[in-house]
């Protein structure tokens, strides 16, 4: 699919805006509704390195909401950014982690597309991911992810960290409520 | 139970993304295909349509003393005393001797009559068959007499044998151990087998090896040939590998194919032979009358 950089970006951005005024709203009026995270990440096909930063949006839900970045560097063969929103559903919870599939959508700007061998490269793309997680349940949670591209067919690893705002005050006795 | 369906989803999932073919795309050239390569249909037909033509001639009397005697020249002394049918019955008037002449190496080319003996190349000065028929019978000769040959050369070589051709396809070239009597007019020899005869001998043993590879071309249905003008004989090629080849031969390698709409392709290289050698053939369009007048050249 091609989607016109000008309509798409400005759109993506008021979504992406959107969503973190709503996690802001969130965070002001309760507490755990809302985690911080940042991430490495790893891309097996186009063998690059990048670093991620992510909101959660319920994170302690069935659903969650993930607006989330990524940026692949520029030392890379690739050197690119992903802006988009994931929603993962908690598939399998223990008592100390859980499991969850997740689904993202994402604008992606592909920053040195011209040097790539690829024939319809281009700088504005869109992108549907797939993949799994898994996490634990703290107010701190480790979490790994493995993901697939269906634009470009490529699988990427994300490992990384998230913290639960809120979690640890007096009312939630440092472990989240969802999990009682 | 509901935590091992998830479990399972969650497997089933990525079982899923792994057998998804993956692509490198976006960092790797693409492979390139190689081109398909060319199939070409039999040349028999048009070896066929070029072969020098099987000469036939009706003998109804033996009254003089005359020889038969060839396009080219080759003479034959035969008589139908000395002719058996293969169940040893006598031969009566009229029978008919056929007679094929191969002198050129164009011909031994279209006839597809290579000079090998066991697999090694020969020094030639001719090839000839005689054979004769009694009412569409193949006849033999009876033991009572052979059969004499004359083939006819400016400077005729005592050292030359008579080989008799054994098999087919290839004909495979045995010596008699007899030499041809050289003459004002050639060779004189006579012969006890009808057939194939050749006027040959053995030159120095090969040693090296030519590879056919074609990167454009399936060379299956190639014809590939050697010739040897120091020799005057001819290699054919099977399967892309020749015989040994004698060390520092110059050699005039060619191959001809015909495509699925009779059109005509020919590659030729001319070469030294000091090692074993891969030729990669790069067949391109000929018209007959060229490929002809090349073949004549040799």
């Amino acid at each position: 699919m091609i989607f016109k950089y000008n309509k798409l970006g400005v759109g993506f951005y008021k979504l992406l805006v959107l969503c973190c005024l709503t996690a802001f709203a969130s965070l002001t009026s309760k507490g755990q509704n809302i985690g911080i995270g940042a991430s490495g990440l790893y891309n097996f096909q186009t063998e690059g390195w990048g670093v991620g930063a992510r909101l959660s949006i319920n994170p302690n839900n069935r659903l969650s909401f993930v607006p989330q970045f990524s940026y692949y560097l520029p030392s890379n063969k690739v050197n690119e950014y992903y802006a988009g929103l994931s929603i993962e559903y908690k598939l399998y919870l223990a008592k100390k982690f859980h499991l969850y599939a997740l689904m993202h959508g994402a604008y992606n700007s592909w920053l040195n597309y011209e040097s790539s061998p690829m024939e319809d490269a281009q700088a504005n793309n869109w992108n549907l991911e797939f993949g799994g997680g898994l996490t634990t349940n703290g107010c701190w949670r480790p979490f790994i992810e493995y993901r697939y591209n269906m634009n470009f067919k490529e699988t990427h690893l994300q490992v990384g960290i998230m913290y639960i705002l809120g979690c640890g005050s007096r009312s939630s006795h440092g472990i989240c409520p969802a999990y009682h | 139970m509901k935590k091992y369906s998830a479990l399972s989803l969650v497997m089933v999932l990525f079982s899923s993304l792994l057998i998804v073919a993956c692509k490198k795309d976006r960092i790797e050239e693409p492979e390139e295909q190689p081109e398909a390569k060319t199939e070409y249909a039999s040349a028999d037909e048009y070896f066929d349509s070029k072969k020098t033509e099987e000469q036939e001639f009706v003998i109804e009397n033996e009254d003089g003393t005359d020889p038969i005697t060839g396009k080219e020249g080759t003479k034959i002394y035969i008589s139908k005393n000395c002719l058996e049918f293969p169940n040893g019955d006598t031969v009566g008037f009229p029978y008919t001797v056929k007679l094929v002449e191969l002198y050129k190496p164009i011909d031994m080319v279209f006839w597809e009559m290579p000079t090998v003996s066991n697999s090694k190349i020969l020094d030639t000065d001719g090839e000839v068959r005689v054979r004769a028929f009694k009412d569409g019978t193949e006849l033999q000769l009876n033991g009572n007499c052979p059969v004499k040959v004359e083939l006819p050369n400016t400077n005729p070589d005592p050292k030359m044998e008579v080989y008799l051709g054994e098999g087919s396809d290839p004909v495979n070239w045995v010596s008699t151990n007899t030499n041809f009597d050289t003459t004002y007019f050639g060779y004189s020899a006579n012969i006890n087998k009808l057939g194939w005869i050749n006027v040959d001998k053995l030159p120095d043993p090969g040693v090296h090896t030519i590879t056919y590879e074609s990167d454009s071309a399936i060379l299956t249905n190639v014809k590939i040939f050697i010739y040897f003008p120091s020799l005057g004989g001819v290699m054919q090629v099977y399967d892309q590998e020749s015989y040994l080849i004698p060390d520092a031969y110059s050699i005039k390698t060619f191959c001809i194919a015909v495509d699925a709409s009779k059109n005509l392709f020919y590659f030729n290289s001319d070469l030294t032979i000091s090692s074993d050698v891969t030729l990669n053939v790069l067949l391109s369009p000929v018209t007959d009358p060229d490929l002809t007048t090349y073949l004549n050249g040799l």
